[in-house]
């Protein structure tokens, strides 16, 4: 199928041999691709390199939406659409309605923050997992390299010497 | 560098900055006279609102003293009073700090527990200083404390206090006075002597030893001395008024002052090349916690406003008359607002101004202003009804401010092992991570 790539698979039975062979990879020049581990490995962010999530800068522009919804929905129909005497409190009563206010912003941004999660790691409904190695979801932990048409195998037979060398337990070309 | 020298500079910039809290309190007290010869005339119409107040049995606890503008004498009592009980509760945030972070396994702040250990030290003085203001100034700050209020049938008598009368009287008063200071200067010894012990001669025993006293000091601290604290030393100079939000405010207060002064000692000592080890990492522990607790400190400030300002009840709105009206402390009422709520929180809500020196030492600054003033709103305004923060509060804040930070460095210096090198987690605090 068109829509398939080839990945070079480098196999690794414990977190701390990754970390290490994803510095000196990276040290050594070549781009990793991906790593797959069945926990979240701390450092490895660092290590690999990732840009700082900026979910959160998403989460506080969800959140001010909220804010905004909340306050101008409540006052439309609080001071214009239904007006109605409790208590003679105010029509327009900010500090009444600062609870729901309150609700609206952290419901806007969890919300909002899980469904650009799933966006940006494509997890929608209905689709069709690739995995590379399904031990990855188990016990070990794979590093990745995309095999383009500009990788010969030079390239090839350098990474796997290399991955070896980190300690790699198994290397394989596998193509998903 | 393992152990804290009080060097000579730094003592010269504590007295300088007590010298500047001396002449802040000699131009306030001048100042003071100025201003009070031209509300003469405010005064005399005030006294007829009194009259006008008691016929709509509309309490008012610092009016019923029978002072009806602040005088001076009531000033500095309040103010000192004031800056008195912030200090105790910083000393006890800080005792609440060790036990918590021990009880928790936490292993970060290890390295950093003896700033709060020689914080909780000072309790001491507070306790004494309080002792002293009950002893010779009970009728001043407590109106509860009058005896006239008591006798039936006459002008004087109070029916709402005399309900309150099995919890608020002086036998009560003196009896949490002493479990109070009694416990808080148990546990502070308990605390030093083990954390002290461990640094000489550390063993697993000693540490279980500490998680005990931990365990010990958050059932005291939350049912025993923080409750009664604020009952009967803040909330009783308002005697007929009442919240169940004001002990967890009050410790709120008290927690992110406590954070806040820990987060400037840390970069104290760092800048002087003590605690080699501490990094980003635990300032940036700090920093979260000054974050959460103002947000935390704010959602108890707001429920309690929202909750008397839902219900209407005259009793109790009457607390916020006080505060809220422009004409007295209505600046400062909304002004903490903004200081201990919404500048920390846009200030230090990214991870990289938690990280950052300068904007967490901006930060602390300005929750310890605004904290100074949340508490100036829970203790003073109900003996001050006319106005009183300014030139007196900052000069008496600066003076024992710089007292407290004179002991709390001294009582550093004491300490042999500033980093906690031997503790059982040392470890984990140097890996940590975040």
């Amino acid at each position: 199928m068109s829509d398939t790539k080839k990945y070079l698979v480098g196999m690794f039975d414990d977190d701390d041999v990754l970390l290490h062979a994803v510095k000196d990879v990276r040290n050594a020049g070549y781009e990793i691709t991906d790593a797959f581990t069945p926990f979240p490995v701390h450092g490895l962010e660092h290590a690999m390199g990732l840009e700082p999530t900026r979910i959160h800068t998403a989460g506080f522009f969800f959140g001010a939406t909220g804010l905004t919804v909340a306050l101008s929905m409540i006052t439309f129909i609080n001071k214009f659409n239904y007006p109605t005497d409790y208590g003679g409190k105010p029509n327009f009563g900010l500090l009444a309605y600062v609870p729901i206010t309150f609700e609206h912003t952290v419901l806007f941004s969890a919300i909002g923050m899980t469904v650009s999660f799933y966006y940006l790691c494509k997890l929608w409904p209905g689709k069709k997992p690739k995995i590379i190695d399904e031990r990855t979801t188990d016990h070990l932990f794979a590093l990745t390299f995309e095999l383009d048409s500009t990788k010969d195998a030079n390239y090839v037979n350098a990474v796997s010497e290399l991955l070896k060398k980190e300690g790699a337990i198994e290397v394989y070309q596998k193509e998903v | 560098m393992n152990t804290y020298v009080f060097d000579s500079g730094t003592k010269k910039n504590i007295f300088i900055a007590f010298g500047i809290g001396v002449l802040l309190l000699i131009l306030g007290v001048l100042f003071f006279g100025n201003s009070e010869s031209h509300s003469n005339h405010a005064t005399a119409t005030h006294g007829q609102a009194v009259e006008a107040k008691a016929v709509t049995a509309e309490p008012a606890a610092a009016e019923g003293h029978g002072h009806a503008a602040p005088t001076l004498k009531m000033t500095v009592i309040a103010n000192i009073y004031n800056i008195f009980y912030f200090g105790f509760y910083i000393a006890l945030a800080a005792l609440f700090f060790l036990a918590a972070t021990n009880i928790a396994w936490g292993g970060w702040q290890i390295q950093i527990q003896k700033i709060p250990l020689a914080m909780a030290s000072t309790i001491v003085v507070f306790l004494v200083c309080l002792l002293v203001m009950f002893l010779f100034f009970n009728h001043d700050i407590f109106h509860w404390t009058h005896e006239e209020l008591y006798i039936k049938g006459s002008k004087t008598f109070d029916e709402t206090l005399n309900t309150k009368r099995d919890f608020l009287n002086m036998t009560t008063f003196w009896s949490f006075y002493v479990i109070i200071a009694g416990s808080c200067l148990a546990l502070t010894y308990k605390w030093w002597n083990t954390l002290t012990t461990m640094d000489s001669n550390p063993s697993r025993k000693l540490f279980s030893t500490s998680r005990v006293i931990a365990a010990t000091t958050i059932v005291l601290i939350s049912f025993v001395i923080n409750t009664f604290a604020t009952w009967l030393w803040s909330m009783s100079i308002q005697p007929h008024w009442y919240s169940t939000m004001f002990t967890w405010n009050t410790m709120a207060s008290a927690a992110v002052t406590m954070l806040s002064i820990v987060i400037l000692f840390i970069h104290y000592l760092k800048g002087k090349g003590y605690l080699p080890k501490v990094n980003d990492n635990h300032k940036h522990d700090v920093a979260k916690l000054m974050f959460a607790i103002s947000v935390f400190w704010c959602y108890t400030w707001f429920a309690q406003y929202m909750l008397i300002w839902y219900a209407n009840i005259p009793e109790e709105t009457e607390y916020f008359r006080l505060r809220r009206n422009v004409d007295n402390y209505g600046i400062l009422f909304h002004g903490a607002f903004f200081f201990n709520f919404v500048l920390p929180f846009f200030i230090l809500m990214t991870r990289n101004s938690k990280r950052s020196k300068n904007v967490t030492i901006v930060a602390a600054i300005i929750i310890i202003l605004g904290q100074f003033a949340a508490f100036f709103l829970m203790n003073c305004p109900a003996l001050l009804p006319k106005g009183g923060f300014g030139l007196i509060s900052f000069g008496l804040f600066l003076m024992i401010g710089s007292i407290f930070v004179y002991l709390t460095l001294a009582v550093l210096a004491k300490v042999k092992d500033l980093a906690s090198t031997t503790h059982p987690y040392v470890n984990e605090s140097y890996h940590h991570h975040i």
